[in-house]
């Protein structure tokens, strides 16, 4: 035949062979683990190798990283949902834009309301998270402790996991804030205009026209702040909360053994992050297919 | 006849670029007026000025005796009464059709919703898009999309209707269901004002027609006048390019 088919049946059969040899990795390796976990679960002490002993400190401290990864989910979901809210309420300040009826006073007071909002959006992206963490969990402590509380009784109150749940809470809300104005910015503005020219008040077609598709178009950046959520409330063992990544760092210090437990905190936090990027995806499409089909005449 | 808008030495400039330079016009009521002109002349800048949703920076606009460039005028309650219709259809994308034509009915003149939907529908049955009422609106042809639009402006019950350019982004065959809808709404009795490039419509539904040519009025008058026999060269110039097509 001539050269292009010719061709075309290389790379297929350059395919297949890749595929053959994937394969065979695969389960070899999936037989290695197997095995592995076998040695690991059988253990009485720490195996030397590096997959045995893996599974055997897995096993035996799995209730320390469920812990670990229970609030970690806690923390990425509550707090992607309180900063969801905090930000819808931000861009509404961020957004405004005097109008010709406004009063004087309404005026500077929308001026100082999107400057106020600009700095806490520069100031929270500008500043490293863990940074964030410790201040805002000083500045919890220094209140209570004004108040004339003990330790003892701060601790119960101004607990790590609520300090560290308002941390990535206020961080996030500075980052959804800025999805939620790219959303509204990129809708055209003919959509305002329409509204507006029925008579609709700038609130009203903020409401009903713009926000709603803004949220819908921000979707998929929501869903991404969540998983980067999932990924940086690492960073709140600092202050000793017990997320995944602080479970892991005791299970370190049990077994004096790093890279093992690391490498599951890895694939955990692995496993948590393309989960919920499944999920998000599935919503996402839902909401597109949402829209009822209809033949069209053009 | 009423004189439903008259607009006074109404100048705006975008920057450095003037746009309108001293238009005078009067709207009477029932009155059919296009208005046409090359593009860039000012013609959709005066539309859009008229419903302030570009502000003037001189002169007067009244809109059945309301001052519109007062900032102390209710913009929102007149904007109720001026219905418009954009080149790019500009339909609520998160809407269907229904709902489309039934937000500012509801939200803004607070109609019950049984009546906003009859209304509704009795407008998109008129522009002939009954059995469309439940689409999702992004999937609709032009035509079909700018039919809508026109329904969507009638359900807030307008006194007049401004139409910036409502053929423009149609292709050449469904430009003519779009005209047959303004000509009905024409035929009604409606107050029309149609920035528009379709001559043959402007000749055979407008009382009025008004040239426009670099931000000022150049000439207008009855379409057999500006049609028959144009008084300004540069009008016939215009012209000239459009009947020899």
């Amino acid at each position: 035949m001539n050269a292009l088919n010719k061709r075309a049946r290389q790379v297929k059969i350059a395919h297949i062979v890749l595929l053959v040899i994937a394969a065979a990795l695969c389960v070899r390796f999936a037989v290695t683990l197997v095995e592995s976990a076998r040695i690991g679960a059988a253990a009485d002490k720490n195996p030397m190798e590096f997959l045995p002993s893996l599974f055997y400190m897995l096993i035996n401290s799995k209730d320390m990283f469920l812990a670990g990864i229970w609030t970690t989910v806690r923390i990425a979901l509550f707090g992607t949902a309180i900063a969801f809210v905090l930000a819808v309420l931000l861009v509404f300040v961020r957004v405004q834009v005097p109008q010709r009826q406004d009063k004087a006073g309404t005026v500077v007071l929308k001026e100082i309301g999107a400057l106020l909002s600009k700095l806490y959006i520069t100031v929270i992206r500008g500043t490293p998270m863990m940074v964030q963490t410790l201040i805002i969990y000083y500045i919890g402590f220094g209140i209570f402790k004004g108040t004339g509380m003990s330790v003892t009784d701060i601790n119960r109150v101004w607990s790590c996991f609520i300090s560290g749940l308002i941390t990535v809470s206020l961080n996030s809300t500075a980052y959804l804030t800025e999805v939620l104005r790219g959303g509204i910015e990129s809708i055209d503005p003919g959509q305002a205009e329409a509204a507006r020219s029925l008579g609709m008040s700038n609130w009203q077609t903020m409401l009903k026209v713009v926000f709603p598709q803004a949220v819908k178009n921000s979707i998929p950046a929501i869903g991404n702040e969540f998983i980067i959520n999932i990924k940086d409330s690492s960073v709140l063992s600092v202050i000793g909360c017990y997320d995944l990544m602080f479970a892991t760092t005791s299970v370190v210090g049990i077994y004096y053994k790093a890279l093992p437990v690391y490498t599951i905190a890895a694939v955990t936090y692995l496993i948590l992050t393309c989960l919920s990027s499944l999920i998000m995806r599935f919503v996402a499409a839902r909401l597109d297919m949402k829209s009822v089909s209809v033949p069209s005449s053009n | 006849m009423e004189t439903v808008l008259r607009i006074e030495k109404l100048e705006k400039s975008f920057g450095e670029l003037k746009v309108l330079k001293g238009i005078d016009l009067e709207v009477h009521q029932g009155e059919v007026v296009t208005m046409i002109g090359a593009s860039g002349s000012g013609k959709s800048t005066l539309l859009r000025c008229i419903n302030l949703l570009e502000i003037a920076d001189a002169g007067q606009i009244w809109f059945e005796g309301h001052d519109l460039m007062d900032p102390a005028t209710d913009l929102n309650a007149l904007r109720q009464r001026i219905g418009m219709v954009f080149q790019s259809f500009n339909l609520f994308n998160n809407k269907n059709v229904l709902d489309n034509c039934t937000m500012a009915p509801i939200s803004v003149k607070k109609m019950p919703r049984k009546e906003a939907e009859e209304l509704a529908v009795k407008n998109l049955t008129a522009v002939g898009l009954a059995d469309f009422i439940y689409a999702d609106s992004r999937r609709l042809s032009g035509g079909q999309k700018q039919r809508v639009a026109i329904a969507r402006a009638l359900c807030m019950q307008p006194d007049i209707m401004l139409f910036d350019e409502p053929t423009s982004a149609l292709d050449p065959e469904i430009v003519g269901e779009v005209l047959d809808v303004m000509k009905k709404l024409a035929a009604d009795g409606m107050t029309m004002v149609v920035v528009t490039h379709e001559m043959a419509f402007a000749r055979e539904v407008s009382d009025r027609v008004v040239f426009m040519d670099k931000g000022v009025i150049l000439e207008q008058g009855s379409p057999a006048a500006v049609f028959g026999s144009p008084k300004e060269a540069r009008t016939r110039e215009f012209l000239a390019r459009y009947l020899d097509d």
